[in-house]
């Protein structure tokens, strides 16, 4: 009943698809290739929802919802559930994923920072390169989890967060609601944990 | 028999209809699918009424109508399943497993994957026919 897909595949293609929009069509354009590859992310998430809540109980509040895609749906996408769940009880919630399988084994292209001298290879404009690099590949799969909430009931706004560069891994994810009156984002520091 | 299957969306937008009837009687099933909607909002929203099947997506037999009875189904997403019979004594277990399939074609387009109603973009990825 379950179709399956290579990982290798998905990885090739979500490879691609970055390196298209952000090198061919709006080369000169990041934001928008940004907003195209979240839109794109959006509506693979709204369908996969569709799919993986096809056998389960309604969810009665939000934070059902969240932990349905801390623990189910984060791991039929990433075959890991999330690590920590943070919220601060006011409609933040943060997911940390100290292993992203989608950028676990993704390296930077060093030829194109070998323009200037060898010097530079270890300079922080190097580093920019690659952190831009990786936060235009979180695109697709911030937009994955708000198609799925926004299915869900919860309209929402999600970014994507990398810490620890060298590790490639460790991926933070911020979710706060969006709410008809305040858009503000909470503070991080008076976040709390809470058992997934 | 099953006169009638509707699937109508998060915004009550109705995504498919069709009745199943000799007779051209489709604009009163139609009333009475339109009808059930009002009783599918009222079921979630006063969730007492309802007792034991809270947050049970298969909502039962929302009324009875003439010589109809309407049996609802609410998903996650808020997509409505409404199924018209005229059979007066149906076992809920058969209405399950009746929309467990329809769900199933729905949301996959088949039996064995692919595209469907509710996971379609604009005309791209159609319903399959059949299954393999």
């Amino acid at each position: 009943m379950v179709r399956e897909v290579s990982e290798s595949c998905v990885d090739s293609l979500l490879t691609e698809m970055v390196a298209c929009y952000c090198n061919r069509f709006y080369a000169n354009k990041p934001e928008l290739a940004a907003r195209r590859i979240e839109a794109i992310g959006y509506q693979v998430g709204h369908q996969l929802s569709e799919r993986y809540t096809m056998e389960r109980p309604r969810f009665t509040d939000h934070l059902e919802a969240i932990k349905f895609i801390c623990k189910d749906f984060w791991s039929e996408l990433f075959k890991k559930q999330i690590d920590n769940l943070k919220t601060n009880h006011r409609g933040t919630f943060v997911l940390q994923d100290n292993k992203f399988r989608w950028l676990a084994r993704m390296s930077v292209d060093p030829s194109t920072d070998n323009v200037g001298s060898v010097e530079d290879n270890n300079s922080p404009t190097a580093e920019n390169k690659a952190a831009h690099a990786m936060s235009m590949h979180l695109y697709f799969p911030c937009g994955i989890i708000r198609g799925a909430l926004s299915n869900l009931g919860i309209p929402c706004a999600v970014s994507a967060d990398i810490s620890n560069l060298p590790a490639w891994g460790n991926l933070t994810i911020l979710i706060p609601f969006i709410r008809a009156k305040d858009l503000k984002i909470e503070p991080l520091f008076h976040v709390k944990n809470i058992e997934i | 028999m099953i006169v009638c299957v509707a699937v109508v969306g998060h915004q009550n937008n109705p995504l498919y209809i069709q009745s199943f009837t000799e007779a051209d009687d489709a604009l009163k099933l139609h009333h009475i699918v339109h009808c059930s909607l009002d009783v599918v909002d009222e079921r979630v929203n006063n969730p007492k009424r309802s007792g034991p099947m809270l947050n049970e997506t298969f909502l039962g037999l929302l009324y009875p109508i003439e010589n109809y009875k309407v049996y609802g189904y609410l998903t996650n997403t808020k997509v409505k399943f409404i199924l018209v019979t005229t059979d007066l004594d149906v076992k809920d277990a058969d209405n399950l497993v009746l929309f467990g399939t329809i769900i199933k074609v729905g949301v996959t387009g088949n039996r064995k994957g692919g595209s469907g109603l509710l996971t379609r973009n604009g005309d791209e990825g159609k319903c399959k026919e059949g299954g393999p």
